[in-house]
């Protein structure tokens, strides 16, 4: 790979170092739970890995023993500078906020104060910073959050974490709505409630970890067979961890479906592998040890060259860096479009 | 040739220690029993530094649900991916005829850690 490549990484995990973090961006209403009462966001997923430091790059820990991706100056190094990245989109892990259940009103405010704080400590600090919008689930006050937050310059998406529910549900439209408003794109990524159909959790983190593509299908397939790309045409949809060599698989199973049962939609106007090449893309992390032969398969039968964006994940113990993501190979070209021209369409930047 | 690379205490707190020789990283790790062993310091998947990653144990399992904890069988695991690597070996736990970290002979005389490279 040239010295020179461009770099866009699409999934990067700024955190908080605890809620206390969002203390001073929240209403004195909400305060008290946090400061004074002990709230603490619910432990979804059941499991622990069999590693110090669990989900996280092991040297990632800042000096200070905070959370991993909390500390400006240790991402800045260890990744920005490090990787010369041209930009790295902050992906978040607050995702609890959205897929919480119940007491929205509450959500809906950590969800603002995340914003907030991604503005104030992460998104000021360095230009190649950009955010994604947290929101709540609860449509009327996702779109008021949308609004608020959309003029910021370094804003690049709206995020919508995977949990147990399909966010193409007609009662989730006015989020997509106000997105596509804005011209901004939605970003997709697994949050720590995703579940295995009928299986719930599974019983081992292995089992759970190789079935997040599961939940990224039901998406996809909730947001084209809903008519999302019907009523909104130039949205984009980032899905985001989800892995992508499932993706040729699910373009030609649904084609084949809505050849014989287009009338029970007959909203969605193009075959579905359409909805696919132009509204939808997906990111390289965690690449799964593809050799180069296998990879060009995948591209070929997705028929498409632009779908593939570049992701690290950092801090998390999966980050794949730049230079050793892709078999070397794979042509120039190509590595050129993964590792930055597609996220740089992708963002409009 | 053999190099002095660190004091045997020097391994006593942290158990493992980085250490360059003729430009080669190699980082040295002390098992449980006080053997010490060294190997080549870059994880063969996706290259970060093994040395900050951790020592660790091995757990078999023949039948399900059984878990055998196996704390003789020390492991060097990679800070990224979790790859285990043993650490007399440098042969991956999970594929260790095609996945496996080169190795270096090491001597400990009157307290004097050796490695040969």
């Amino acid at each position: 790979m040239s010295t020179k490549q461009k770099i866009i990484d699409t999934d990067v995990h700024h955190e908080i170092r605890s809620t206390r973090d969002l203390l001073p961006y929240l209403p004195d209403q909400w305060k008290r739970y946090i400061a004074e009462y002990g709230w603490v966001p619910e432990r979804a997923i059941p499991f622990n890995q069999v590693r110090k430091n669990t989900k996280y790059r092991m040297d990632s820990i800042p000096e200070d023993g905070a959370t991993p991706g909390s500390n400006f100056d240790l991402l800045k190094e260890q990744l920005l500078d490090k990787h010369d990245m041209s930009y790295a989109v902050l992906t978040g892990w607050f995702y609890e906020a959205t897929v919480a259940k119940g007491w929205y009103e509450f959500a809906a405010a950590r969800a603002s104060a995340y914003n907030d704080f991604t503005v104030d400590k992460w998104l000021s600090k360095d230009k190649r910073l950009l955010g994604s919008i947290t929101i709540p689930r609860e449509p009327e006050a996702a779109v008021r959050e949308i609004d608020r937050m959309a003029a910021h310059p370094q804003m690049a998406q709206v995020m919508l974490p995977i949990g147990d529910f399909a966010w193409g549900d007609p009662y989730f439209h006015p989020i997509f709505e106000a997105a596509n408003r804005h011209g901004l794109p939605i970003a997709m990524h697994l949050s720590a409630s995703i579940t295995a159909q009928g299986g719930d959790f599974l019983r081992y983190y292995v089992a759970w970890r190789s079935l997040h593509p599961q939940a990224y299908m039901t998406q996809v397939i909730s947001l084209i067979t809903n008519g999302i790309f019907d009523k909104f045409p130039d949205l984009k949809v980032a899905l985001v961890e989800g892995g992508f060599e499932w993706v040729p698989f699910m373009m030609h199973r649904m084609d084949s479906a809505y050849k014989a049962l287009r009338q029970e939609t007959p909203w969605v106007k193009r075959m579905p592998s359409d909805y696919f090449r132009d509204n939808m893309r997906f990111t390289t992390q965690p690449w799964d040890d593809l050799t180069a032969r296998e990879f060009m398969n995948v591209i070929d039968m997705m028929g498409s060259e632009d779908m593939i964006m570049y992701a690290s994940d950092y801090p998390h113990w999966d980050f794949d860096p730049p230079e050793r993501t892709m078999p070397h190979q794979i042509s120039d070209s190509l590595k050129q479009k993964i590792l930055y021209e597609n996220a740089r369409d992708f963002y409009r930047l | 040739m053999k190099h002095l690379v660190c004091h045997y205490d020097d391994l006593l707190l942290t158990q493992k220690k980085s250490v360059s020789i003729d430009r080669k990283p190699i980082v040295v790790v002390r098992s449980e029993s006080g053997d010490v062993y060294a190997l080549r310091d870059v994880c063969p998947h996706k290259g970060p530094c093994l040395s900050e990653g951790m020592l660790d144990k091995s757990c078999a399992g023949k039948e399900v649900g059984e878990y055998i904890f196996e704390p003789d069988k020390d492991v060097l695991r990679c800070p990224w991916h979790s790859w285990e690597f043993d650490i007399k070996t440098g042969c991956s736990l999970f594929d260790p005829e095609k996945v496996r970290v080169k190795t270096y002979e090491v001597t400990v005389e009157d307290s004097k850690v050796y490695v040969e490279v």
